[in-house]
């Protein structure tokens, strides 16, 4: 089980880090292009850069808890 | 300028007219890929926690599980940076030319304008039963001499565009093509 968890836990931080490091190019990115969004620009109509955003955080964090728990789950 | 619009590049006399992005059809594929690829990988986690051999789980097995975890994982980093890449590609429209940005997070940066000066004649195509309900088509922008065609695909409401730019255009150059 150890080469499960040590495999996970790697790609796990690897996730996490590069995460942050697109946010991060992200954030540069958006400082340098401002533009005032309406109806017409938005994805579908509604979706704003900032709930790409907070979908990437919230997706990459269930994943680390339901793969976690999936491992933990598997090992009992 | 508009304090609420600006871009890297743009000249301090430069008023922002308008920008766009792509028509949503264009990321459509991708969103439907990620959550079929997304729920295929999971039933088949599911499965294998189903079917686990009970006691020390083999080397094999592990492998396997730790394959499909990472590969949900690329899946997902993957999905969500087409996503933002989506919302980096813009085309602004100017007082004094079209730039289109095209640009990735990662790996491409580039950034073209085009003149107003430099168009010799605007075009766009609306063709199918898609592109009629959904409004959205191709503008064709010919370059001096007609050497050149620069084409934006998937451009939602390409005759407001084609308007826009015939209007400031015809506002730059009103002589340019004089009336028959």
């Amino acid at each position: 089980m150890t080469f499960l968890w040590l495999s996970i836990a790697v790609f796990h931080l690897f996730s996490v880090m590069f995460m942050g490091w697109c946010l991060l190019r992200l954030f540069r990115s958006l400082r340098r292009y401002r533009f005032e969004e309406n109806p017409h620009t938005l994805l579908f109509g509604f979706l704003k850069i900032e709930h790409v955003m907070f979908l990437y955080v919230f997706f990459v964090a269930l994943y680390i808890a339901a793969t976690t728990l999936f491992i933990y789950f598997l090992a009992v | 300028m508009n304090p609420q619009s600006y871009f890297r590049g743009q000249i301090e006399t430069e008023k922002i007219i308008l920008f766009s992005r792509k028509h949503w059809l264009a990321i459509f594929p991708e969103i439907v890929l990620f959550f079929f690829f997304l729920g295929m990988f999971t039933l088949i986690l599911y499965a294998f926690a189903h079917f686990s051999p009970t006691g020390p789980l083999p080397l094999l097995f592990q492998v396997i599980v730790v394959f499909l975890i990472i590969a949900i994982g690329l899946l997902i980093h993957h999905f969500f940076l087409r996503l933002i890449d989506y919302f980096l590609n813009v085309v602004v429209i100017t007082d004094h030319r079209i730039v289109d940005i095209r640009k990735t997070l990662l790996l491409h940066d580039t950034k073209e304008s085009i003149y107003f000066g430099e168009i010799q004649d605007v075009a766009f195509t609306q063709e199918g039963f898609l592109k009629n309900v959904l409004k959205f088509g191709e503008l064709y922008i010919t370059l001096g001499g007609g050497k050149e065609i620069k084409v934006f695909t998937h451009l939602p409401n390409p005759d407001y565009h084609f308007r826009i730019i015939n209007d400031l255009k015809n506002k730059a150059f009103p002589n340019a093509r004089p009336a028959v």
